[in-house]
Formats: structure tokens, sequence, C-alpha cells
């Protein structure tokens, strides 16, 4: 009993801690910095209509979010767009994210994702993509590893990715920069559905491991 | 609705859907159980983060795209104004109600909103609405238009119901557990509620059904004789009181309609009010 007590304890410490933070967060954007704020100040100051905060996060975080949405749908213009959603979205909601959950960064990029991917997969864009595809194809071949070379990602990442097992990689490159569904990707791959599953999240977790082996900072939000 | 997952086939789904891999009736079943699965939400988050570092460090934002961004952003909201039917016909001070079609102001142009106008507004829309006055007069017009006894008769009722329902302050483990329920599922609409300036803020969310939490607020506390009221934009845009919030609010629960638009907060005078005169202290759109 006393454990459970102790658990519950523990747990309104850490609620209010994390109240705690919220509060000094709130205090600390009326006169911050923007350049020295920390993601989750930036939105709060965003919260309170801060143009200059959305400008923050936007030299932080647009050009990766920009880089990922090029890299998946190919048209520089449709990029844009979707990058300019992104952060209108911030702008207009940005209750949305939780820094609880995550970091702003991966929040963008998440957002970037998922809007990329549903273009991707609309009738007006699956030709043109077919297209670009047929034509990196025959060119080279797409592999994450070379992927992750082109993409000017830190030396560590580089590593990791180069240390996954080919299946994995092949299974998270195919989702993550090819916009697939894992079932596609298992047609793509001759491999069951099962099996691209258990490889796309056993490819993660074991990319985890080794970030965070190589010293990188991976947040992990507590269940 | 399609079969629910076990929570071993959803565990195998995590990766795939953190990398948007999982589509149709399958990512929605997920979805239902990410709803009321912490760990899960957690491992989705965690595969997130990881990605996140495929993303190109350097990559240059293309030029010129702020400038699109920040040019599209509108300016701060103009002066609120609850769309709250007419007063009485019986003397009363100056005070805000819903002007009638005829006193309707013209709409600003998007590009110069005019903070002084009592910018028409069905207020709490979302931040891109302000630019769109032209819409949201004409939202005004019909609130005007519907403005009825018959309607506010109606609102009398509900309010009476829900003012009991939030009668005593919402203070139960029970009830934060339920909100924080609420809170995770995925149709969910959040709203953030702001002053004008921002300093002020409440949260709440509203589930399809209506159900609604209020969850936290930074509202100062009122004198004894002094109440928070919370109000909804339902339907055809009349502004609905949904509970008497006391002078200090708490975690609270209240019903709206399910497609409620909006969330505001006026003060008023202990007890609550069926019409309100005031100005909300805050406002938000539903998400």
């Amino acid at each position: 009993m006393s454990g459970k007590h102790d658990n519950a304890r523990d747990r309104c410490r850490a609620g209010d801690i994390r109240e705690g933070r919220r509060r000094r967060i709130r205090q600390a954007v009326g006169h911050m910095s923007l350049q020295e704020a920390s993601d989750a100040a930036l939105v709060v100051a965003i919260g309170r209509w801060r143009q200059d905060a959305l400008a923050e996060a936007y030299r932080r975080h647009a050009g990766a979010a920009f880089g990922l949405a090029r890299r998946l749908i190919g048209d520089r213009e449709m990029a844009e767009e979707v990058l300019q959603e992104v952060f209108l979205r911030l702008w207009n909601q940005p209750e949305r994210f939780d820094p609880e959950r995550g970091s702003l960064r991966s929040y963008l990029l998440a957002q970037t994702h998922g809007r990329s991917v549903d273009l991707l997969r609309s009738e007006t864009a699956r030709k043109r993509r077919e297209e670009r595809e047929a034509r990196e194809t025959a060119a080279r071949g797409i592999d994450l590893e070379r992927e992750v070379m082109n993409l000017t990602v830190a030396e560590q990442v580089k590593d990791v990715v180069a240390g996954l097992p080919v299946d994995e990689r092949r299974a998270i490159e195919l989702a993550y920069f090819g916009g697939h569904t894992y079932r596609q990707v298992a047609v793509l791959l001759e491999q069951p559905e099962g099996t691209v599953k258990s490889r796309i999240r056993s490819g993660l977790k074991r990319m985890r491991e080794s970030l965070v082996d190589a010293g990188m900072e991976v947040s992990w939000a507590e269940s | 609705m399609g079969r629910e997952l076990t929570h071993e086939e959803a565990v195998e789904l995590l990766g795939a859907y953190a990398l948007d891999a999982v589509d149709g009736e399958e990512s929605d079943a997920l979805e239902r159980h990410l709803a009321g699965c912490a760990p899960c939400r957690a491992e989705v988050a965690g595969h997130r983060e990881v990605v996140a570092f495929l993303a190109p460090v350097s990559a240059l934002a293309p030029e010129g795209l702020w400038d699109r961004i920040s040019g599209s952003l509108d300016e701060l909201p103009p002066p609120l104004a609850l769309p709250l039917p007419p007063p009485p016909p019986v003397p009363a001070p100056p005070s805000f109600s819903a002007p009638s079609p005829s006193s309707v102001p013209s709409a600003p142009a998007p590009s110069a909103p005019a903070p002084s106008a009592p910018a028409p507004s069905a207020y709490g829309t979302a931040r891109r609405r302000w630019a769109r006055p032209s819409q949201v007069a004409a939202a005004l017009v019909a609130v005007a238009a519907v403005a009825t006894i018959a309607v506010l008769g109606l609102t009398v009722a509900d309010q009476s119901r829900r003012i009991d329902n939030l009668a005593a302050p919402a203070r139960g483990t029970e009830l934060d557990r339920a909100a924080k329920v609420a809170l995770s599922q995925p149709a969910a609409r959040r709203v953030q509620m702001r002053s004008p300036d921002g300093s002020l803020t409440a949260q709440a969310v509203v589930l399809p059904d209506g159900t609604g939490y209020l969850l936290d607020s930074n509202l100062p506390p009122l004198g004894a004789d002094r109440t928070y009221q919370l109000w909804a934009v339902e339907g055809d845009s009349t502004a609905i009181s949904v509970g008497v919030l006391g002078s200090h609010p708490g975690v609270a629960g209240f019903k709206a309609a399910g497609d409620a638009k909006a969330l505001a907060i006026t003060q008023e005078d202990h007890g609550g009010v069926v019409r309100s005169a005031q100005q909300p202290v805050v406002v938000g759109t539903l998400s």
C-alpha cells in the first residue's frame, strides 16, 4: 500500500513540478529573449499573438520541415504550401502542441510528414510522384543510408542508420521517405505485412537505442 | 466503425503509425485504442522523436516563404463581441449586446482591421477567421434575426439545468479523470480561450456529444458577489449559457451542443445571468 501511496505522491509531485514549469514558462514569456527561449516558451508566446515568436520557431525548424516535405513530395511549390500550412496551424492552434508529449521539432515534422503523405496519396499527386520515383529509381535507386547522407544530418545519425539491419532500414525508408503504407511496403519488399510492421517498429527502437548510445538526447514521453 | 484492436495488435502497428504508414479503418481503430492507452501514445511520441532525427539539419527554408506566412497572419483580434440575443425593450444602461441587423457595422477590410470598431463577430472564431469579417457579419445578422423569445426561452430553461450541474465546484478526482479521458479522445475538440492581450487563458475540451470540461485557467479570483459564467456559441451562432463557474473556476463539467463553435467566459453578478451584457473575459474557437 505504501508503495502505491508513494507512487501517487510521486505522480502528484511530478504534476506539481510540471505545473510549476508551465507557470514559470508563462511568466517568462512576457520578457524573454526569443532567441534563448525554449520551444515550449515560444509556443506560449505564439499563443499570445507574438508573431516574432512564430518567426523564431520558423527560423529554428522550417528548414528541416521544408527539407522533409521536399523530399517526400518532390514538387517545390507543393512543399512550400505544406510548410505554410504547418506554420499557420501552429499560429492558429498553438494549444495542439503539447510539450509533455515531445519536442516542437518532432511535432512540426510529424505535421509536415502527415500533410505531405496526404498529398502524396491524393490522386493528383500520385502520377507526379510515380514519374519522379521512376526517374530516381532508374538513376540511382533509393536507400535510407544514402538518403540520410544526402540530407546532411548529423554524423551520429548517419552512423546509426548505417548500423541498422538492411531489412529494417528499407522498411523505414519506404514508409517514411516514400510515404508508403506498411501494406504497400510489404508488397514492394515482397515480405509479409506482419514482418514489415515488426521491422519498422524494431528498427525505430534500435535507432533510438543507438542514438542514445551515441550521446544524442532523444526525448521519450512518459506514459 | 470497424473492429476494435487488441492491445497486442495495436502495439504492432505503433512504429508504422508513427511514420503515417497506417491508413483507413485500421488507422481509425488504432486511434481509438490510443485514446485510452497512455503507454501506446507515449511509444508513438517516442518513435516520432526518433524519426525527427532523419530530417535534414541544415536545409534552408525557401526565400520569401516567411514573408508569405507572416503576411497572412492576422493581427490581434478585434474587440470581442458576444453575439447574444438583443436586450429586452426596457430602459437599460448602455452596454453591449448583439446589434440589430441594421446596426451591424460594415466589415473592415481584411488587411486593415479597425480595432476600435466593434467588429461583428461570432466570438472566438479561429484566428484566421478574424480576417474574414464579412462572413462574421453575415453570421451576426443571422444571430440577430433568430434572437426570438422562443430561442431565449430555451436558453433560460437550459441554463437553469446547467447551473444546477455546475453549482457545486468541481474538484473531485473523478471529474479530473473524466476530463483527462475526454482530452485523450481523438474526436475531442480542444479550445484555448484567451483575452485580447493574451494574459488570461482558459482551456476546455468538448466531445462530439457536447460533453465538455473546463480544464485549466488563470482567471483571477473574483469577489463573493461576482462569478464567472461560461457560454457556448451553438447552432445558429446563439450564445447559450452552459454554466456558472463561481468566483474561482477549477475543473468543471458542462454540456453544450455537439456542434458548438466557440466558448467564452464572462464576469457576472453572483448567480449568473440569462443574457450577458458583458464583454467576454476570454474567448476561443473549438478546433
